[in-house]
């Protein structure tokens, strides 16, 4: 592996963004262009991510340099540098393989749409943006990343800004995120006070040393990691920062697709586990694996009652999510990893089946409004039905691995965790088969104008769908086959601490549970779905509970929003702005006024005058040499 | 006693005054269109910056003329900044003058005596040709900001540049001669060995001063710097950025090289002054920046506190203080002309955009002008990954080691303060509507290819500063 390759990687993006971005005037009558210019950047990208998983597989030694550096003092330096190791080129593969297809895909969904060039570029750039926050060999230019896809989201969020609720959720998304970055940022800061540097192997390296230890003790490393994960709390939408995910799908559904199920949300997963060495250190998994679970479990609740097939996806990405930190929490790092890369799949698979119904739906995202789809879309049907079972958890699909793997590691931390984590898997089973039955299946409840353009989408769009179909179905047995000797745990060994959880109990035992709680939650779906609408009202306290999402963004709002709304009008804008610090900087600006008009007045255009204080400023000089010297 | 000629040490200032003789021959004939003149100037200009960056590389050295122009890294590091200004400067001027034929001659061909002279100054081993660089660099200049003649602005900014540049050559001039009568010599080694034995003879210190006064005006230190938004707002747009650029980078060549080279043993005294006068022409022009309404006056205070910034350079007096200095005074020419081009690239039918009110709403009406010029800002305001940022936190970083700490701390708060007025601009362009819905003209081609290579390496520089941070530390004499 070259440095050259990781380069090409990464600027094929950027050469994509700048082609769409600067010469978008000129691409727009010919859309088709900017979309494939778009995609063959990504196509590069994967070209590169193969050959860098080939020679790693390969046997080949991670690359790990700086290319050089950025800002140096006295004391520190910040570098740019790669490292590429079995762990970030797993993540480039889901980067730019699942990038790609999304890429082609929204060739035919953005047909026609104004934006049709900015869109792409926007897309370009994100793709970019998270390849540095994955290439990175050190916290800075992982923060560099992390802000780029956050800049990124933002802008696709609120992608048709013309619509008030995409620019509200572009900036619900935003400011919820400056929290978490917040904390990532002090967790940054913590590292450095403690360190000296931000690179990843020299911090590694002195936390694993002894006199680290001495010296810091591990509360440090308690800070720190703990902070970071804060960071990770809002990226990854976890308890309490999830409310901005499910607002988050007013972008267009590829988008979300990519950004909000496959990538980006997954980043505070790959920090984790990237950072795996401080958390085994300073033993703060248990915390991030309970707010996983507990992320997971009442995500999944809220997903039970909903009726927006993308925000019951997005509800179902944060659930998911949750497995993901449960698995790195409880030191299962390969294992989290593995199921962030089924997820990538076959939700992002789910999400562009949803984008492919609301294609020929005109837009439509009530499922109650659909029904019997089957028929008219069968390559959909099909395709969403593989990932519904790949997530359910059905015996052999790539979710049944993955997420079995974390709960048998759950199992060996705490039994308790893994409970929550077995209903959770029911609840996901069947909210999942619950969107299946009402869209797909029983009679058409379409109406009637809309069910005549009733239509199978373009191959541009079933093609992406029909090759996602095949890894979401088969990835997990490839990369899972034989629990914890598999091929993805040796594949992954170099780069995780030996786990600390020692697998207790029999595998084929815990795998044979999960099949049949999934396979319970599908048949409670179909006996209570399979020729039934939801209802329109909520039947009872707990229903009612749970489809208003549990009154969190109500409560935040009356918690939060509206103290701070309150306090800053009254408090802050009233009294310190107006008074205090309107006061200081009026009385500043007065002053500077004051100064900068009485110097104006020097500046009269007046020769002479300008003669005459250039003569005063030398007699100064003489003056001041003649007494101070 | 015959000289013996070195010609490939003189080769950077021979090409520029073979492209100079050619543009004036050019010029006489009628036929031809004068546009090619300025593509003379670019490609001169070009091949005497490839040569310059040879040079520098294979670290040639040299002196000539019986030791008073002396060629090394130092001169050739600002002979790239000046060739680099000059051919930025001649593509944002080809559609400024384009409309009038007879004055496209005379212009490059001031611009590239202009050049020579800075050139001479960077690589003066001698006072006197130092004064004679500075003399055939101002006197062109002169003429330049008075270049439109039926413009009474521009007559007004040319006569006022011609009477207080008289006025500070002839101290300047002052300030050899009395330097001379101190150490009995004009010769820069020759000066510095003078004045290691506890000679430190009042005359010195007197000379010393005036240099200081003369350097001061021309690269617009506070209190010499009140000439400078005068002219600026009255010379042309593309003068302008010309002067604010090539000269005060010459200036400080001189300015560096004399008192680091000719008068390290009189550190301790004009160290401090330099302190002082670098607190106060950043302050200065900062504070006065916020009150302006017109651009182009904004960019003038602004450019004098950029001087006082790559003063804090000279005043940490090191090695790294030099090098940060001179790559601060890259970055800064290159950002400069890029904001005075965009400012040249938002003409209307009426003219030119020339009040800040005057750019409310182009963020949505003329995406890539607004680009420009943000990014130009934002740089001058020093954020990464701009070059601005580079530039400023390698000044500080000398300073720091310097032990100047209170002089990094008001040039911190100077950078704060700067921050107000230039994103003042990026918050009109993108936050404010127009008053009235002003009708702009089409990008000319050259004006745009010149922008983008200054938006290129803004964005290089911040991103790699090594890119030219290294040249610069190999440059300290």
């Amino acid at each position: 592996m070259t440095i050259e390759l990781i380069v090409v990687l990464l600027a094929a993006p950027l050469v994509g963004f700048l082609i769409n971005g600067l010469l978008g005037k000129w691409l727009k009558g010919n859309e088709q262009l900017s979309g494939w210019i778009g995609s063959l950047a990504v196509l590069v990208s994967l070209v590169c991510s193969i050959i860098a998983f080939a020679s790693l597989h390969g046997g080949a030694a991670p690359f790990d340099e700086t290319l050089y550096e950025w800002i140096t003092g006295e004391s520190f330096a910040f570098n740019i540098g790669f490292r590429v190791d079995a762990l970030t080129s797993m993540m480039l593969l889901v980067i730019t393989g699942v990038g790609f297809l999304i890429h082609v895909y929204s060739i035919g969904y953005m047909h026609g749409d104004a934006g049709y060039t900015r869109y792409f570029a926007y897309l370009n750039l994100f793709v970019f943006a998270m390849l540095i926050l994955v290439l990175g060999n050190n916290y800075l230019m992982m923060f560099v990343g992390w802000e780029g896809v956050g800049l990124c989201s933002y802008l696709l969020i609120g992608f048709w800004y013309e619509r008030q609720t995409a620019t509200d959720a572009g900036k619900k998304a935003f400011i919820v995120n400056r929290i978490g970055d917040f904390g990532f940022l002090l967790g940054m800061f913590t590292l450095f006070a403690a360190f000296g540097t931000l690179d990843f192997t020299s911090i590694f390296d002195a936390a694993e040393a002894d006199n680290f230890q001495k010296v810091f003790g591990a509360s440090t490393l308690v800070i720190a990691t703990l902070l970071l994960f804060v960071g990770a709390i809002g990226k990854s939408a976890q308890i309490p920062l999830y409310v901005w995910l499910p607002d988050a799908m007013e972008g267009p559904t590829p988008v979300s697709a990519l950004i909000h199920a496959a990538t980006m949300v997954t980043a505070g997963v790959y920090m984790i586990a990237r950072s795996a060495v401080l958390y085994n250190i300073a033993h703060t998994g248990e915390v991030v694996a309970w707010i996983g679970v507990l992320t997971a479990f009442f995500a999944a609740t809220i997903a039970l009652t909903q009726n927006d097939i993308k925000r019951i996806l997005a509800y179902s990405t944060v659930s998911q999510l949750g497995y993901m930190f449960l698995g790195v929490g409880v030191g299962a790092y390969a294992s989290g990893i593995f199921h962030l890369v089924t997820h990538a799949f076959f939700k992002g698979l789910m999400f562009l089946t949803a984008g492919s119904v609301m294609h020929a739906m005109a837009n439509e995202l009530d499922m109650r409004k659909m029904g019997g789809l089957k028929a008219k879309m069968p390559i959909t049907h099909w395709t969403f039905l593989v990932g519904a079972l790949a997530i359910a958890g059905f015996p052999f699909l790539s979710g049944f691995w993955s997420k079995d793997e974390i709960l048998h590691s759950a199992w060996g931390s705490s039994p308790i965790i893994y409970v929550i984590g077995l209903v959770t898997a029911f609840l996901t089973a069947f909210y999942m088969f619950r969107l299946i039955f009402v869209t797909f299946y029983g009679e058409s409840r379409v109406e009637p104008e809309v069910a005549s353009h009733l239509h199978e989408s373009p191959s541009v769009m079933w093609v992406p769908l029909a090759i996602l179909a095949i890894p979401s179905a088969l990835i997990g047995l490839l990369l899972g086959w034989g629990g914890h000797d598999s091929w993805l745990h040796h594949f992954t060994k170099s780069v995780f601490p030996e786990a600390h959880h020692d697998a207790s109990g029999n595998m084929i035992l815990f795998m044979v549970i999960s099949s049949v709680v999934g396979l319970a939650g599908i048949a409670f779906a179909w006996s209570r779905y399979r020729d039934r609408t939801p209802s329109d009202e909520p039947t009872n306290a707990l229903h009612k509970l749970l489809a208003n999402k549990y009154y969190v963004d109500e409560v935040y709002n009356a918690l939060i929003v509206q103290p701070i709304k309150n306090g800053s009008h009254y408090l802050l804008w009233r009294i310190v702005d107006n008074g205090i610090i309107d006061g200081i900087v009026n009385g500043v600006g007065a002053i500077i006024r004051f100064i900068g008009g009485t110097l104006r007045r020097f500046q009269t255009g007046i020769v002479q005058a300008y003669i005459v204080s250039m003569v005063l400023g030398i007699v100064l000089f003489l003056a001041y040499y003649l007494f101070f010297t | 006693m015959p000289i013996e000629i070195n010609w490939q040490l003189l080769m950077p200032e021979l090409i520029i005054t073979l492209t100079l003789l050619i543009v004036l021959v050019f010029d006489l004939f009628d036929s031809i269109s004068k546009a090619i003149l300025g593509w003379m100037t670019i490609v001169g200009a070009g091949i005497a910056l490839w040569v310059s960056i040879q040079m520098h590389q294979a670290g040639t050295v040299g002196t000539q003329f019986n030791d008073m122009f002396k060629v090394d890294n130092f001169s050739l590091f600002f002979n790239i900044i000046f060739l680099v200004s000059t051919i930025l400067v001649a593509l944002i001027s080809m559609s400024y003058l384009s409309r009038d034929d007879r004055k496209q001659g005379p212009y490059y061909l001031l611009i590239l005596l202009a050049t020579l002279g800075m050139m001479l100054m960077a690589a003066g081993n001698e006072l006197i040709i130092v004064f004679l660089g500075l003399e055939l660099m101002s006197l062109s200049l002169y003429v330049l900001a008075g270049y439109f003649r039926d413009n009474p602005a521009s007559s007004e900014a040319g006569m006022k540049y011609l009477l207080l540049g008289a006025f500070a050559s002839a101290f300047f001039l002052y300030g050899i001669a009395l330097i001379y009568g101190g150490a009995g010599t004009t010769n820069v080694p020759a000066i510095a060995e003078a004045i290691t034995a506890p000679n430190k003879s009042p005359l010195l210190l007197a000379g010393m001063f005036l240099l200081i006064v003369g350097f001061g005006f021309k690269v617009a230190i506070v209190p010499f710097h009140q000439w400078a938004p005068d002219v600026y707002e009255g010379a042309p747009t593309t003068i302008a950025a010309f002067i604010s650029a090539g000269p005060k980078a010459a200036g400080f060549a001189a300015f560096l090289r004399i008192f680091m080279e000719a008068l390290p043993s009189l550190q301790v005294e004009w160290s401090s002054v330099v302190i002082v006068l670098a607190m106060l022409t950043m302050t200065v022009g900062n504070v006065i920046a916020i009150a302006q309404t017109s651009i182009k006056r904004m960019l003038a205070y602004s450019s004098i506190a950029h001087a006082g910034y790559v003063l804090i350079g000279l005043a940490a007096a090191n090695n790294d203080g030099i090098s940060s200095a001179m790559l601060y005074l890259l970055v800064y020419c290159v950002m400069n002309i890029g904001a005075f081009g965009a400012v040249i690239l938002a003409k209307t039918e009426d003219g030119e955009s020339l009040m800040i009110s005057d750019y409310a709403g182009l963020g949505l009406r003329k995406p890539l002008l607004a680009m420009f010029m943000t990014i130009m800002l934002l740089s001058l305001a020093g954020f990464p990954p701009t070059a601005g940022f580079v530039g400023k936190f390698y000044v500080f970083k000398s300073a720091v080691q310097a032990g100047h700490i209170w002089l990094v701390i008001v040039g911190a708060i100077n950078t704060a303060i700067s921050a107000f007025y230039y994103l003042r601009v990026v918050v009109t362009m993108y936050m404010r509507e127009p008053e009235e819905e002003l009708s702009f003209t089409a990008y000319p081609s050259t004006l745009v290819v010149g922008l983008v290579l200054a938006a290129i390496g803004v964005l290089l520089i911040g991103i790699l500063p090594s890119l030219m941070l290294t040249p610069a530390q190999n440059s300290v004499f």
